[in-house]
């Protein structure tokens, strides 16, 4: 049984969740079938984090701080540990959080601890980035990275939407890192893809939130180091993952690629527009 | 016999100082009349609240959201719905005891959560925990929202209809419940970028986000019915009752209204020694002579050595009714003395601020 949570102001404990039903129709995105989203990019907002990053694309806002590399007590560790938050904020509805949901907690206000779709979200990150941080650089120190959703479009039932999220965070991520300055081997980018069985078309960067939801469809995000012969550092994939076979993975990741290229030659204009 | 070692003097550059001696550095910035911020003793930073900026966003629960935004600091701010059943004993209790209007028991408040960014996760800080209380506590006692704004005008739906009592007037007994709701208002408040004490930011963005709270109507769904089930078991009789499902109708909306909220203002209060004479040289280590301190207003702390430093504060919320302008202040002592004068230019500042 969960105790009382004494520390934050939760209301009286007869209140029941209020959900507002979904009312939102959109049409049909426009977009070719290999275009990005317009995207917007600030980095270093938070002043008192190392390094951060603010995105937002659509109706997903992602704000990632970075802070590092901080000295840790105790004995020596002769590399940096990593570690990776992600949290939403608490209003935004989580896929199959009803399931999840312990009764106690039902204010709307707090979330304690990660649910699984953060903790998802956090490993997926945390993998993604180990591998490129130059680690024995920082003997004795924890690189932390905090991850806050503000906005999201995640869809109650799919994890799908989860995908582009990930991928969305991952960028930003690689964002804040560079912005703290801490050595990295290359920048992560990375890219999402959906592709549809029947048609065997493949959609970059789909918008989950226009009605868009094919059951026949196999997604995919993938992070690469770009100018390190394309490492692949992390993927996920969900949907329809019956017979997958080595040419769909193939066109996933050549897709997911192409999107990540994409993107890291946006994020390379970006920064040398920082710099000058 | 060795000579005394001689001691050399140590020369920082300002940040460097700022950095490990920060009293001797806000000293020396407040004696030539500045702040380290640069700011004036009694200039505040500007404070720019965005209101509703979030509720259009996503698929999200927001009734109400405010964006704002003071020097660096960032502080985002949503506003959820719950709903409580009222208790009708207490009800029929509290019509009988207070006659008056104005008692508190008319108004509520909202239940906010403060969550401050600064790269640690687990259990709140003291800060975020006091912050979050101080916030409710303001708001009820400043009479904000009244009860009636937060009654649930229940509707009934019959074949896809929602009748609501306000509406054809004929069957409005008939299918009004028994039973009464209400919503309860939550809050939660995300800060980025702290650089000082956060209750004027946080409170603005808490009155920016209720004053674009939309209320929805409720209604009662047809497939739910009130209905009584007597059980015994084991000699102990009771009823299992099924409760009505409330959905929420958003196509109905009204704007919370909310009473005025005022302008909040805070100071911290510290003694500036004042500079040694100019006619002293530099390296007068004089210590029998100690300066004559003066006591300074410092509008809107910012950084490290102003908080740490300026132990006295003060807390004015003021409002725009000439004739009640003061809604709340607060006082805290313990550092330098909080005089007559300063506690009046104070209020004076804060009463010129709601003006505005």
């Amino acid at each position: 049984m969960n105790v009382t949570d004494r520390r934050r102001l939760l209301g009286p404990s007869n209140a029941k969740s209020a959900n507002i039903p979904e009312t939102r129709t959109s049409s049909p995105s426009k977009r070719s079938e290999d275009e990005i989203r317009k995207m917007f990019l600030k980095t270093g907002l938070v002043g008192n984090a190392n390094g951060s990053a603010y995105l937002e694309v659509d109706d997903t806002i992602i704000e990632v701080s970075v802070f590092g590399p901080r000295p840790i007590k105790g004995s020596f560790i002769d590399r940096a540990s990593f570690s990776v938050e992600c949290k939403f904020l608490p209003h935004i509805p989580q896929p199959n959080e009803e399931t999840f949901k312990n009764q106690s907690g039902s204010a709307s206000n707090v979330r304690t601890g990660l649910t699984t779709v953060e903790q998802k979200l956090s490993s997926y990150i945390e993998t993604a980035f180990l591998h490129s941080i130059i680690l024995e650089k920082y003997p004795k120190s924890t690189i932390d990275v905090f991850v806050t959703i503000i906005s999201a479009d995640t869809t109650s039932s799919s994890n799908k939407s989860l995908l582009n999220l990930c991928n969305w965070v991952s960028n930003c991520t690689s964002l804040a890192l560079v912005d703290s300055g801490i050595e990295v081997k290359d920048m992560v980018t990375s890219g999402q893809v959906s592709l549809n069985k029947s048609t065997n078309k493949i959609l970059m960067d789909p918008d989950y939130s226009n009605n868009y939801s094919e059951d026949d469809s196999v997604d995919c995000v993938c992070s690469y180091m770009n100018m390190l012969n394309d490492v692949v550092v992390g993927f996920w994939i969900d949907g329809n993952q019956d017979d997958l076979d080595e040419q769909t993975m193939q066109k996933l990741f050549e897709n997911c690629n192409g999107m990540s290229k994409k993107i890291r030659s946006n994020f390379n204009s970006y920064l040398r527009g920082t710099i000058e | 016999m060795p000579e005394n070692p001689v001691v050399k003097q140590m020369v920082f550059p300002p940040e460097v100082l700022a950095r490990i001696a920060p009293d001797i550095s806000l000293q020396r910035h407040l004696s030539v009349g500045l702040r380290p911020s640069l700011r004036g003793f009694n200039e505040f930073r500007p404070m720019e609240v965005s209101e509703g900026g979030l509720n259009d966003v996503g698929k999200n629960n927001l009734i109400g959201s405010s964006v704002v935004k003071s020097g660096d600091t960032r502080v985002i701010c949503g506003i959820t719905l719950g709903i409580v059943e009222e208790n009708s004993v207490d009800k029929i209790l509290s019509l009988t005891s207070s006659a008056e209007d104005d008692s508190l028991e008319n108004y509520s408040s909202v239940y906010p959560v403060v969550d401050i960014s600064r790269g640690r996760s687990g259990a709140p800080t003291d800060e975020e925990m006091i912050l979050s209380q101080k916030l409710y506590e303001t708001i009820l006692h400043n009479k904000i929202i009244d009860n009636e704004a937060l009654k649930v005008q229940v509707g009934t739906k019959v074949d896809n209809d929602i009748i609501y009592p306000d509406g054809s007037g004929e069957n409005d007994d008939l299918l009004r419940p028994k039973k009464n709701w209400s919503y309860t208002l939550y809050a939660h408040v995300k800060v980025f970028s702290r650089s000082g004490p956060l209750f004027d930011i946080c409170y603005s963005a808490l009155i920016g986000a209720l004053k674009n709270c939309k209320i929805p109507r409720a209604y009662i769904d047809d497939k739910s019915t009130d209905i009584r089930i007597p059980v015994r078991s084991r000699g102990n009789f009771g009823h299992l009752r099924e409760s009505y499902n409330l959905l929420l109708d958003t196509n109905y909306n009204e704007n919370l209204s909310i009473k005025e909220a005022g302008t909040p203002s805070s100071y911290g209060i510290i003694d500036v020694e004042k500079p040694v004479a100019e006619a002293g040289d530099e390296d007068d280590m004089d210590v029998d002579q100690a300066p004559a301190a003066t006591t300074v207003l410092l509008a809107d702390l910012e950084g490290e050595a102003e908080e740490t430093c300026a132990v006295s504060k003060i807390n004015i919320i003021s409002s725009k009714d000439s004739l009640k302008p003061l809604k709340h202040i607060s006082i805290i002592g313990g550092g330098s003395r909080i005089t007559k004068a300063l506690l009046k230019e104070s209020i004076r500042i804060a009463n010129l601020r709601s003006e505005l």
